[in-house]
């Protein structure tokens, strides 16, 4: 009789561990399922503002687009008004370019070495790419423009940038876009005061910065493998 | 042992089981209806995601053939004339169009494909080094510029004086789009000398090392796309000065 007691009471025991564990297992088990699913949506959720904002600048495209051509359907057989319009375009394009001496407000960034602390490629790259994403327009370094094909490449002690060797200080000058020069300050305050820890970093705000053109001595701007394709 | 403390210990038992049984039956019931519930939303993001991109493909079509016409019919006017100055003007816009990515082209070069590394289920380990950043694709672009390419593309996205690469989240930014993984950098120029620089480039080592996915592939003929964005969206702070 007392043998028996104790073999039940220690059955129920296992099978209660057993449920607790189980229990355990799939309430964690359920609880993942329920924030991977969450996840998903948030994600999905990301992705389609990302897609709507995309097609908001599709549309704003199309929209100038379409008043560029009826303009040109409207002038047709007018010659000046189609050198007018050759000329404008020509003007903007060259812009981006970068085959235009330019001028606006902007920033100036110097960078120097610091005791034994060298400034390396991926310094300038950073900068470099940290100003375009705060809409810098326009930016030389050391007075080389930087254009789509401006490599940086680390030489020695030197930095070579559209093929000209250059030795430290940088001295970077960006135009922003008059906008968001504020905010593209701001930015590049949290670039420089990371760059600051090792390197000599000053950044200025200005009103007046020149950039000049791209040198076109064959370097950077090369098309001799490119075939222009019309669209289809 | 007593029989009452037996009877206390039996009692202790069963009021575990119970509270046991009822917390996984509420958890049960409580996760299938979020799952329900979240597959709802997700079905319908899905079906809202799918909706946007087809209007952005519409859109592309679009934009396409209104460039295409206005191309052809400033191309007709330039020649109605007949003028030899209206001319040149046109050789000169196709020129610069061509040096500063506005225009379509084709040459020999490479595509390099790029994706996250494949992680294995229950591997403690931080995902940050197994995805790739922008600073990856800075640099790998910069290869390609060092080893003389004519023209770039990531994901379909011109890169040109002002294109940037900065890390959104997941998402990297390209020309003010966003792209999720994976990625396809395209480049035409010398493709032997730019397949050498990138796949002997620090970068691509340290990549390899952690598993990411790369795939390098030299062509005799890619298409690289023109710049997609509205030009002058990008020059509002410029003024000319020559």
């Amino acid at each position: 009789m007392k043998l028996g007691r104790n073999i039940a009471i220690t059955v129920v025991c296992i099978i209660l561990g057993m449920i607790i564990t189980w229990q355990y297992k799939s309430i964690s088990y359920n609880q993942a399922v329920s924030s991977l699913e969450n996840k998903r949506a948030e994600e999905l959720m990301s992705d389609l503002l990302n897609e709507k904002k995309n097609n908001e600048n599709l549309r704003k495209k199309y929209e100038e687009l379409d008043q560029d051509y009826r303009k040109i359907l409207d002038t047709r057989g007018q010659a000046d008004e189609t050198a007018k319009a050759l000329g404008k375009e020509i003007e903007k394009t060259r812009l981006i370019a970068g085959l235009t001496d330019v001028k606006g407000r902007g920033i100036i960034i110097t960078l120097d070495n610091n005791g034994f602390s060298h400034v390396i490629e991926s310094d300038i790259l950073n900068i470099l790419n940290e100003l375009k994403a705060s809409d810098a327009q326009a930016i030389s370094v050391n007075d080389e423009r930087i254009v789509a094909m401006s490599e940086v490449r680390e030489a020695g002690r030197f930095i070579m940038i559209n093929g000209k060797q250059m030795l430290p200080p940088f001295v970077i000058k960006a135009i922003a876009d008059p906008d968001k020069l504020e905010n593209s300050v701001k930015i590049m305050g949290g670039v420089v005061e990371r760059l600051g820890d090792y390197l000599k970093v000053k950044i200025e705000k200005s009103d007046n910065i020149a950039i000049p053109k791209i040198k076109d001595d064959g370097f950077v701007l090369r098309y001799n493998l490119l075939t222009p394709v019309n669209p289809k | 042992m007593s029989r009452i403390d037996k009877r206390i210990i039996m009692v202790i038992i069963f009021i575990i089981l119970g509270t046991a049984i009822a917390l996984q039956f509420r958890s049960t019931l409580a996760a299938n209806r979020q799952k329900a519930s979240a597959a709802v939303d997700v079905e319908k993001l899905k079906k809202q995601l799918n909706d946007e991109r087809n209007v952005g493909k519409g859109l592309k079509d679009q934009i396409n053939e209104l460039e295409k016409k206005k191309e052809e019919s400033l191309k007709q006017d330039v020649n109605s004339t007949g003028s030899e100055y209206l001319k040149k003007q046109k050789e000169i816009l196709d020129y610069v169009k061509l040096i500063s990515g506005m225009t379509d082209v084709k040459g020999p070069g490479i595509i390099i494909k790029l994706n996250d590394a494949l992680l294995k289920k229950n591997e403690m380990q931080d995902a940050n080094y197994f995805i790739i950043h922008d600073s990856d694709i800075i640099k790998i672009v910069n290869e390609l510029k060092k080893a003389g390419a004519q023209a770039i593309s990531i994901n379909d996205e011109r890169i040109v004086s002002i294109s940037e690469q900065v890390c959104a989240g997941p998402t990297i930014r390209i020309n003010r789009n966003r792209h999720p993984v994976p990625f396809e950098i395209k480049a035409i120029g010398d493709p032997d000398a730019m397949y050498r620089a990138v796949d002997k480039s620090d970068r691509m080592a340290i990549l390899r090392g952690l598993k990411i996915r790369v795939e390098m592939t030299r062509s005799k003929e890619i298409l690289i796309s023109k710049f997609n964005s509205n030009i002058e969206n990008f020059i509002t702070g410029l003024e000319v000065t020559n």
